[in-house]
């Protein structure tokens, strides 16, 4: 062949390969299984939580996964202690931000080891790195170490995200759809309920696990699914459970469900026990994002007692000044 | 020394003052603290004397939200979102309530009155400690003074540039202050181990509502924490309006008494 030729073949080559080579890599990850998502299990005492949550960086702490997992399938949570504890989550644990004022009991931190095994944490979840394909775990009990602690149930990656990532085209599914409704955090009345409206989906495990990857409805970004609400009869060993414009509200069932002291459950933001304490909360049960009569009580008297004060300030000021200079 | 004399004995101030300032300590919820910091500014305003001591609950509202600002910008080591920044913003303003608690109490009472209270063991430190709780009102009135003298010579004394020539006479003249109320105080029998009880303190019925209604207060807030009630320390994640117990507010009421019975000294 004539050296152009040759030349011209080479550069050809050398450019077709240059752009064919990163797709036929990329389809080749792809094929491997790329993961994007970590997984969340929750073992409340009485049931068990299981969420594949999407990532939004490459590596999470375990609290950011925990408030993904929120807006994603409307988990509920409470943190304490600046955000660097857990108090609350899916409706047990203590209210108020002392993680700890239910000692011995707490939530305990675990890591999945891989093979459905779990390894108890050694630093708080604010400081720890989560990454795709991790398997983050919590369990409500007693015990200060691994060996004293209920661990969460046995659950690798494979169990709870399923064949999430081997079809890429398919991952948006399960992972992410952020249902459009309650999202984790914000200034109303209902953050704590996580999804304000009637998102069952993702939070209920019955029995067993969830895996909201293959129950969601894919597109739209209504994750309410029926064949999967709270079932009142298998959440938990006796609580009653009603719901009723958007909120949801759990009594606690203290006997029925031996482990888990089921402290309090939500309803638009109004941590109360539901032993009725007068103390408690100053009748906010009543009103959903309205103003308790405590809180209305306090601003009164804060207003009354200043202003009396700036009264009577203002009486001495003028005596002062006329005695002031000799 | 001031002339003034409150109607309420020494002792009754510092119940007062040390309850609600417990009190306080035991929570982070903005509304009860925001109380509580109405509450001694009631109290202050109605009970405080004229003269300098008044301006030096001011000084103590400056350093009260100086902690608040300096502890909520502490949050730039760590995270910064919504709820670091109030959880910040509410230690800071535990403290600042304690600081403004303080205040009231050191701007309604005269220091050497509560130094008669101390027992002849510990005379001596309460005298230090009578001499640093005035040094607030102390330092103001040689500050005005300091000032005024530089005004009749000319000195420029408004402005950000002027604070520096007034820091070393002000510091002058309170060395020197401290060393004429020292020998003062000598001469009237304050040295060591030549006190007398001439004209002691009474204990009036205000007095002892004042200090029980205090204690009757604290105790509540205690009781409140010890069982986890009245959302004491709210959790800032979600961010979400702290509950407010109805009790814990009537209980916070409590240390409002000394604005209703003390009032300032009538002339005995």
């Amino acid at each position: 062949m004539k050296p152009g030729r040759v030349r011209a073949a080479a550069v050809s080559l050398a450019v077709s390969a240059a752009v064919l080579l990163p797709i036929a890599g990329g389809v080749t990850l792809a094929c491997a299984g790329s993961r994007d998502h970590a997984a969340l299990v929750i073992d409340t005492g009485s049931q068990s939580l299981e969420y594949c949550v999407a990532l939004t960086s490459s590596s999470v702490t375990g609290m950011e996964l925990i408030k993904l997992a929120s807006s994603q399938y409307g988990l509920q949570y409470s943190l304490g202690f600046g955000s660097k504890a857990v108090c609350q989550l899916a409706g047990v644990g203590v209210s108020g931000g002392d993680c700890f004022s239910d000692f011995p009991n707490f939530w305990a931190y675990w890591h999945g080891t891989g093979s459905g095994g779990w390894s108890w944490a050694s630093t708080g979840a604010a400081d720890t790195s989560v990454q795709a394909g991790d398997v983050e775990g919590w369990s409500w009990g007693k015990g200060t170490d691994a060996s004293s602690h209920n661990a969460p149930p046995s659950r690798s990656y494979e169990n709870v995200c399923g064949s999430i990532d081997s079809d890429p085209g398919s991952g948006g599914s399960g992972g992410d759809g952020s249902g459009g409704s309650g999202s984790g955090g914000s200034g109303s009345g209902d953050e704590d309920q996580g999804a304000g409206s009637g998102d069952g989906a993702g939070a209920d495990g019955g029995t067993g696990s969830s895996k909201p990857s293959e129950d969601s409805t894919t597109g739209s970004g209504n994750k309410e699914n029926p064949g999967s609400k709270r079932d009142p009869a298998t959440t938990d060993g006796g609580g009653t459970e009603s719901e009723g414009a958007g909120r949801t509200t759990r009594t606690a069932s203290q006997s029925g469900s031996g482990a888990a002291t089921d402290r309090l459950s939500v309803s638009d933001g109004a941590n109360e026990s539901p032993e009725g304490l007068a103390l408690a909360a100053g009748g906010s049960a009543g009103t959903p994002g309205g103003i308790s009569s405590g809180t209305v009580l306090a601003l009164a008297a804060i207003l009354i007692l200043a202003g009396a004060g700036a009264m009577a300030a203002r009486k001495t000021r003028f005596a002062g000044r006329h005695e002031r200079k000799g | 020394m001031s002339a003034r004399g409150n109607s309420l004995h020494p002792a009754a101030w510092i119940v007062w003052a040390t309850c609600a300032g417990m009190a306080a300590f035991t929570t982070t919820n903005p509304f009860y603290l925001g109380l509580v910091i109405a509450i001694s500014w009631f109290v202050f305003a109605t009970n405080r004397p004229d003269g300098p001591e008044a301006r030096s609950f001011r000084i103590f509202l400056m350093f009260a939200a100086i902690t608040v600002a300096l502890r909520t910008t502490l949050v730039i080591f760590g995270t910064i979102d919504a709820s670091n920044i109030v959880y910040a913003a509410l230690e800071g303003l535990r403290i600042a309530t304690l600081l403004i608690v303080f205040g009231a109490f050191n701007s309604v009472t005269d220091p050497f009155g509560v130094l008669r209270l101390a027992p002849r063991r510990f005379h001596e430190p309460a005298l230090a400690a009578a001499l640093a709780l005035s040094i607030a009102p102390r330092t103001i009135t040689a500050a005005g003074r300091v000032r005024e003298a530089q005004q009749l010579r000319g000195i420029r004394v408004t402005g950000l540039r002027s604070l520096p020539a007034l820091a070393v006479p002000v510091l002058e003249t309170g060395m020197e202050d401290a060393v004429t109320l020292a020998e003062s105080m000598d001469a009237r029998g304050h040295g060591r181990g030549r006190r007398t009880r001439y004209r002691p303190e009474r204990w009036s019925g205000a007095a002892v509502a004042v200090a029980a209604t205090a204690a009757a207060g604290m105790f509540i807030y205690f009781a409140a924490a010890f069982t986890e009630r009245g959302d004491l320390q709210p959790s800032t994640d979600p961010l979400h309006w702290p509950q407010v117990s109805t009790a814990l507010v009537l209980a916070a009421l409590l240390f409002a008494l000394p604005g209703i019975v003390g009032g300032k000294a009538r002339a005995p």
